[in-house]
């Protein structure tokens, strides 16, 4: 209802774009948590969002589940399968983990086009569309809200521990291993509820779109924002997923611009946008100094 | 399945594997020098198959120069690649040069896809068909010619990194990055002949590759790049013998498994080969065991 | 006699064929001052290791309070009261020198996930006695004043003070000291003298390795020295000095 009110004022094509980027910067957000805040390489992140997404569009569909539930289950059944990945895998140390979340991420996606559940190849068609503008911003925004508490309390100070230092972590009696498998699970959570979004919004799925080019791309998003600031996340998605569009007139040549801007922005900023930035502390710097300025 | 069947399907392996160990050698190589994955790695390989294919479509060229072409263009592709998107972040934060790598592999890929198009370009017939027997098991010319190009080429290699200065100043980085820049190792040098070393040898299986399938198109760096990736990690990273061997175990795996019946999993075959080897002996076949310094 | 708070029964620690720690035997006493002391390699840094459960040692028995702590993890090693720093500083260097310290409280509290997200007045409280108790850790180093910094961008000396802040919020029975004194010019380490000293006297044991033998002397009540992994010398400072095989082993080798 509010999405046909909206469609008086704005064209149709932007509210699709931007519910599209609101369920991008809730996979985003996921993944900050897993690899900016603690530190946790993963190269297979939409491979929970295809998990959420197929498992609530069967809900849906086949066990006529009500679609906030099936966004629930969506998401449990990816973060179940993050903590089956992340048990054995978390042991490894950095790149070795990217790596083994690489393969698994690919592992998904093979089962995917062979499963008759899921549609095999041909993808799964004819899901209800059950989500809009508002749905999705009401995520976003309860995503956000969920992932900025987790960042700022003591589970948060306890995962940036373990990123910036593990072993130093484990001598203060953090248990990284847990805190590791937990961040894991809550990241793949999140996506698995942004897939079952995504699933009611597109009403069609291919397993080719849960692949690592996709899971590759939300990789961008949170390393381009800033490795480790949640509204560098929400910065860089907005930039990276908008810029196709604002690209378009070069359609054919924009994704050769796309992967030179990527090149360009790690070159010069390869902390991200807003590394680094402690916008809380940049903001009281700013309120100081107009204070202490006389009125002019 | 009787061991006549076997044999050939070894060979079979064998061959498909070779060409995944050109590839995984540059993957290990710039590993285990820079401990970066260098993610363009697979569109290098592509364009050395384009490039051999234009050597011989339009210069008439035999599989020798189309080889050799390919090879050259690839170095300076690798070796430029390098300069630009890596070395300005080799103190940068880990993920840096992985996204700036992937950002190079999206430009290359849609670069050649703008110039040729998605659809697979055949290879015209610059070897011949010929099959020749030995006892129950057949092998065509260009299977031979496989075999011994990457055989060849991996000795080279060996004799590169094992009997010359260069060599042993690319082992010395490899093993302490900051002791071999003050030891007077000019480690950029070492490092772009890195670089050009595993794109040479990607190059050429890349033309191998087009030869064998018949087929070049712009994303078939995609996958072999990640295949051969996964045989790099199981053989050892940073181990070139490990890319070796887990190359040429990963197409006998593959070649079995789809003789086996799993042919629409045959992609996952080597991602849960890569799996297992991480969950069980994570350093792979012939990586060492890392120990750790407090 | 009070039983050792620490103590290290037999222990063999091995790296493949070399081997680090020898059949060390070593107690350390409630309330006191503790050193281990020996030449670059001999195995000292690897004893805390061991007892902070980094590394497993290949035979014997580690003991604290009573308990057999051989085989725990160390986030189990840091719950049960020992805290340590770091020979080679290990801060969290892209957090606060606050938020470093309050993570060094962490085995002290119990807020969760569902205390992050479900911010009650438990968890509200939780947070404040963290606070506290890390702004105190931070005024017995004399650091109060840069609680807002990066870790990152403190000088040497502060770094290595916020360390055992970081150490000393947990409040641990047994405090670990790997080389503090490192790097350190003569009036810092006079400071430093007089922390460990207020340390102690707030109850915590120490137990210390260094490398400076002026610090140690004035310092502890206990030396042990350590060659080549293997002990050849226990004893108060004064007895350790005056042994023929500690001079023969250390100060003889090594320009003093």
């Amino acid at each position: 209802m509010v999405e046909e009110t909206l469609k008086h004022f704005i064209n149709p094509y932007y509210i699709q774009v931007l519910t599209l980027l609101g369920i991008y910067i809730i996979a985003a957000a996921g993944l900050h948590l897993i690899t900016g805040v603690t530190g946790q390489l993963s190269f297979g992140h939409a491979a929970f969002l295809g998990i959420g997404a197929y498992t609530a569009a069967i809900c849906t569909m086949k066990l006529e589940i009500p679609f906030v539930l099936a966004l629930v289950a969506g998401g449990t059944t990816a973060a179940l399968a993050g903590i089956v990945v992340g048990f054995p895998s978390l042991r490894l140390a950095g790149d070795y983990l990217g790596i083994a979340t690489l393969g698994f991420g690919e592992i998904v996606r093979v089962v995917f086009t062979n499963l008759e559940i899921t549609g095999g190849a041909r993808g799964l068609a004819g899901i209800p569309r059950k989500t809009d503008i508002l749905v999705v911003y009401l995520a976003v925004i309860l995503t956000i809200w969920a992932v900025y508490r987790l960042q700022h309390s003591r589970y948060g100070r306890a995962l940036v521990a373990v990123r910036e230092d593990e072993i130093a972590a484990e001598c203060m009696g953090v248990n990284s291993l847990w805190y590791k498998v937990t961040a894991f699970a809550i990241g793949s959570f999140i996506a698995g509820v942004a897939g079952g979004l995504y699933g009611h919004f597109l009403q069609y799925l291919n397993p080719v779109d849960f692949g690592f080019a996709r899971s590759f791309e939300i990789l961008t998003f949170v390393v381009l924002g800033g490795l480790g600031s949640l509204p560098g996340v929400i910065l860089g998605t907005t930039v990276l997923a908008l810029a196709p569009e604002i690209l378009r007139f070069g359609a054919v040549y924009r994704m050769m611009l796309y992967g030179f801007l990527m090149v360009l922005v790690m070159i010069f900023r390869p902390q991200g946008l807003l590394g680094g930035v402690n916008l809380a502390r940049a903001w009281r710097v700013v309120r100081r100094g107009r204070r202490q300025a006389p009125a002019t | 399945m009787t061991w006549q069947m076997m044999l050939q399907q070894v060979i079979n392996g064998v061959t498909l594997g070779s060409t995944y160990a050109l590839i995984a050698l540059g993957y290990t190589m710039v590993y285990g020098i820079i401990q970066l994955i260098n993610f363009a790695h697979g569109e290098v390989y592509m364009i050395g198959a384009f490039v051999g294919l234009t050597a011989v479509l339009v210069f008439k060229a035999n599989i020798f120069v189309a080889l050799l072409a390919a090879m050259l263009v690839c170095i300076l592709l690798a070796v430029s690649i390098e300069r630009v998107a890596y070395r300005p972040l080799r103190r940068a934060p880990r993920l840096a040069p992985i996204i700036s790598a992937i950002g190079v592999s999206i430009f290359l890929q849609t670069l050649m896809l703008i110039i040729k198009g998605p659809q697979p370009v055949g290879f015209p017939p610059v070897v011949s068909n010929a099959l020749y027997y030995i006892g129950p098991v057949r092998i065509s010319l260009v299977q031979i010619i496989i075999l011994l190009t990457a055989s060849c080429l991996m000795l080279g290699l060996q004799l590169i990194v094992k009997r010359t200065r260069i060599g042993k100043a690319m082992r010395a980085t490899s093993e302490d990055y900051d002791t071999a820049s003050l030891m007077g190792i000019n480690v950029n040098r070492v490092i772009s002949f890195t670089f050009g070393l595993g794109a040479a040898l990607a190059g050429a299986g890349g033309v191998l590759v087009g030869i064998y399938f018949n087929a070049v198109f712009p994303l078939m760096g995609v996958m072999a790049g990640l295949k051969a990736f996964c045989a790099a990690v199981v053989g050892g990273i940073g181990s070139i013998p490990g890319a070796m061997l887990g190359g040429i175990f990963l197409g006998v795996a593959e070649v079995f498994g789809v003789a086996a019946g799993l042919d629409t999993y045959k992609d996952a075959i080597a991602f849960g080969l890569l799996i297992l080897v991480l969950l069980v002996r994570p350093t792979g076949l012939l990586g060492q065991p890392i120990q750790k310094k407090v | 006699m009070a039983p050792p708070l620490l103590e290290l029964q037999n222990v063999t620690i091995r790296f493949g064929g070399l081997v680090a720690v020898d059949r060390l035997d070593l107690r350390v006493k409630r309330g006191k001052i503790r050193a281990l002391i020996g030449p670059n390699g001999a195995g000292k840094s690897t004893v805390f290791n061991a007892v902070t459960g980094i590394y497993r040692p290949t035979g014997g028995k580690i003991f604290f309070n009573g308990e057999d702590i051989t085989h725990l993890k160390p986030y189990a090693v840091a719950r049960r009261g020992i805290a340590r720093t770091f020979q080679n500083i290990r801060l969290f260097k892209n957090l606060s020198v606050l938020d470093n310290v309050k993570v060094g409280r962490h085995c002290r509290a119990r807020s969760g996930i569902i205390g992050a997200l479900v911010r009650g007045p438990g968890v509200r409280t939780e947070e404040r006695r963290i606070n506290e108790a890390a702004l105190a850790a931070l005024a017995l180093v004399d650091l109060v004043h840069k609680k807002d910094e990066m870790a990152a961008n403190l000088a040497y000396g502060e770094q290595r003070r916020l360390e055992i802040a970081r150490a000393l919020a947990s409040e641990p029975l047994l405090l670990l000291l790997d080389e503090p004194a490192a790097g350190m010019n003569p009036a810092e380490k006079q400071d430093l003298q007089e922390v460990i000293r207020t340390i102690r006297a707030q109850g915590i044991t120490i137990f210390l390795v260094e490398h400076d033998m002026k610090f140690v002397m004035s310092l502890a009540d206990e030396v042990t020295v350590l060659d080549y992994g293997k002990k050849i010398c226990t004893g108060t400072p004064e007895q350790v000095q005056a042994d023929p095989r500690v001079i023969e082993a250390y100060l003889g080798r090594e320009a003093g």
